[in-house]
């Protein structure tokens, strides 16, 4: 019997010109006997067709395409008459490779329209309503290219990975996390077609609009966040008024305003008139760049730390205290950024989940030599993933300690003494979901200790910690990379020395005070 | 005289621009890849224009060219791919069948496919129009993507199929399918 799930494969080999004869047989047959695979087949090269098509298209058509497409739209949602997009897609379409002179009448034609059309729109004159003040890790693409220089006009945006602040001439601060898609409209309006922003609203920028395809938000001096995704909006408060108008942008009957106040938030569905009240999502929006120095900060510093690690969102790394203790940011395939909001004011190191974050790593970290050690953090867990690593030196022969989940998702700490055993504690119970956790591990040379939260919830007999000089430091994974964090991890510190029980419980009691008055 | 070349000109391009991706994807269903199916349309484009005055009904112009194609691609195997891996000759016959049948159902799907493409996150979907760019190394795609050469194409039949079925749904949310 022909299997059919080869045969399918088989056309991937066919279509790059690398199948074998005894492959050719097998597809041979296969397509021979069966109509519905021979229509498979048939899409599969259609798709390879029209996507060679696309590709043929150079980078500056592309731009010209997406160009008119957006400023259709705009039209279109203004109720003006619009342009057609389409016909002029398959105009650039038709042309493609051959009849070359065909092609530079074509573009020419266009370029001529264009260029009348936007002559004769003097508000699409290129001004500058924005400044780009930071971007971390970012891709901006503004109408289909990257962003030059800093300075942002009218127009769409496409972020595609990292975070940008953007600040409004109106004096609004943006904060958009990638993947998003926005257009400016002027230095009061921003519409986000998808993705995420916080907005940060001073007196002189009262009335600054955001739009998207199921609100409008119109801010009273205040700071909020907007989320658009799969056909709904959420706007949550944190700080001020909002007045949020739903209905579909351009429809004319809105269904009446609501005001949010200070942490309250609503969600509004496509089709759905009313906004739904929902749970204000303190955790979900980066909000601000800045990593003020709280009271919990200025403690940690006053307990001597060998190596501070506030996980700033800084576009030059893993900032350290001191900086020749800084490491790097790992990145790989993930839709959002490796950061996201801190326990407190600041960011945090995202690590895994739907993020590109794969971790940390420090390369000349400091050195523990005093056979003792502590370690403090805060992490946040966002799946229930096991096994999971918070930090550690540890590889093969080397290294000194891990900070872990165990295999129910307990924390666990394991430290390697300079006879060479080892110690392993664990919390014993599962860490929650989506709850910021105070962590902090000692050694004095006798006794390994876990906390959390304050609390010391495991401890056990232990030898002085063998030195560790160069060891890799790794935050959220390791050297194998395959333990990845799932989550968060913030405000981490090493010491050369234990923490007594007075100053761990000192530190979360700070913790706690700096939490309450955040909110 | 000049202005009834000029004329001619001008609505064979019309027409030929209005169903050369049509022509190109019947070429493609037929040949083993895009470099065979670029090199059989240039002669198309040629033949094509050569007996343009020979088409009485303009609106016959598309069936007129896909048989066009067909010859020219079946004279292309006999004379260039006598030693490639081709599909045989009553396989080919059924796919041209079935995918004249299904004309108007694919040009369809490849007007929904840039939409599809779209809804890819940025990042592949630049990988994916950067395997398809003409003259693209492989190879460096693949590096830049983080994979070997052949799990870069694994991946890329992936991503052929996942756009594949948008194309589907979206031909189903308009009645096409």
């Amino acid at each position: 019997m022909t299997d059919f799930t080869d045969a399918r494969q088989l056309f991937s080999h066919y279509c790059r010109g690398e199948i074998s004869a005894e492959q050719l047989r097998v597809l041979e047959s296969a397509l021979r006997e069966d109509a519905d695979l021979r229509n498979e087949f048939i899409e599969y090269m259609n798709v390879d067709s029209g996507l060679g098509q696309l590709a043929a298209l150079s980078k500056s058509e592309l731009a010209q395409i997406e160009a008119l497409e957006l400023e259709a739209d705009a039209v279109r949602e203004t109720g003006g008459e619009s342009l057609k997009p389409p016909v002029l897609r398959d105009a650039f379409f038709g042309t493609y490779r051959s009849f070359a002179w065909f092609v530079a009448v074509v573009a020419a034609t266009l370029l001529l329209t264009l260029a009348a059309w936007f002559r004769d729109s003097p508000e699409k004159v290129a001004t500058s309503v924005a400044t780009l003040v930071t971007q971390v890790d970012a891709a901006l693409l503004h109408k289909g290219k990257p962003l030059s220089g800093i300075e942002l006009s009218l127009g769409r945006y496409e972020l595609s990975r990292g975070l940008v602040h953007v600040q409004f001439t109106s004096g609004v601060m943006l904060y958009v996390e990638a993947p998003a898609v926005f257009v400016v409209r002027s230095e009061k309006e921003v519409m986000l077609r998808n993705g995420r922003l916080s907005a940060s609203v001073p007196p002189e920028g009262i009335g600054f609009v955001v739009k998207t395809p199921e609100a409008e938000v119109i801010d009273f001096g205040t700071e909020f966040s907007v989320d658009v995704e799969d056909g709904s909006s959420e706007v949550h408060v944190f700080d001020g008024l909002v007045r949020v108008h739903s209905g579909r942008v351009g429809a004319n009957d809105k269904a009446a305003p609501v005001d949010l106040r200070e942490s309250q938030a609503v969600r509004i569905t496509d089709g759905t008139e009313k906004p739904v009240d929902i749970k204000l999502a303190r955790d979900r929006f980066i909000r601000n760049f800045d990593e003020p120095w709280l009271n919990y900060a200025l403690l940690v510093n006053e307990l001597s730390p060998l190596a501070y690690y506030r996980m700033a969102i800084r576009d030059y790394g893993l900032v350290s205290e001191p900086s020749q203790y800084s490491g790097v940011v790992l990145t790989g395939e993930g839709k959002r950024p490796p950061h996201a909001q801190g326990v407190f004011a600041g960011g945090s190191l995202r690590v895994g989940v739907d993020s590109s974050g794969r971790g940390g790593r420090v390369d000349s970290p400091p050195a523990l030599t005093t056979g003792q050690f502590s370690l403090t953090a805060f992490v946040y867990r966002e799946s229930f993933a096991l096994n999971s690593l918070v930090a550690t030196n540890w590889n093969g022969e080397r290294g000194n300690f891990a900070v872990s989940l165990d295999e129910i998702g307990a924390l666990q700490a394991t430290i390697r003494s300079k006879d060479g055993g080892e110690t392993s504690i664990t919390g014993g119970s599962p860490m929650p979901r989506a709850l910021w956790r105070h962590v902090v591990v000692t050694a004095d040379g006798q006794q390994l200790k876990l906390f959390e939260d304050g609390k010391l919830v495991a401890s056990a007999p232990c030898t002085a910690l063998v030195a560790s000089d160069s060891d890799t430091l790794w935050f959220g994974t390791d050297d194998d990379s395959n333990r990845v964090w799932d989550g968060r991890i913030d405000e981490l510190v090493l010491f050369d020395r234990a923490l007594t029980e007075v100053e761990v419980a000192a530190l979360f009691r700070t913790a706690q005070e700096e939490i309450a008055s955040l909110k | 005289m000049e202005r009834d070349a000029s004329e001619k000109h001008e609505r064979f391009l019309t027409l030929f621009t209005a169903h050369e991706s049509a022509i190109r994807a019947y070429v493609r269903c037929l040949v083993p890849t895009r470099d065979d199916a670029a090199d059989i349309m240039q002669g198309i484009s040629l033949v094509l224009w050569g007996k343009f005055e020979e088409l009485n009904e303009l609106d016959g112009f598309r069936s007129w060219a896909l048989a066009v194609a067909r010859y020219e691609t079946l004279a292309w195997r006999r004379d260039k791919a006598r030693d490639r891996l081709v599909l045989a000759d009553d396989v080919l016959g059924m796919i041209a069948v079935d995918s004249a049948q299904q004309e108007r159902q694919l040009s369809a799907q490849r007007d929904a496919l840039e939409n599809c493409l779209k809804q890819l996150p940025v990042d592949k979907k630049h990988l994916v129009l950067g395997a398809y760019e003409p003259g693209v190394c492989i190879q460096e795609i693949a590096e830049q993507s983080g994979r070997t050469v052949s799990a870069f194409y694994q991946w890329l039949h992936r991503m052929r199929l996942r756009l594949r079925d948008c194309c589907r749904r979206s031909l189903e949310v308009e009645g096409l399918s």
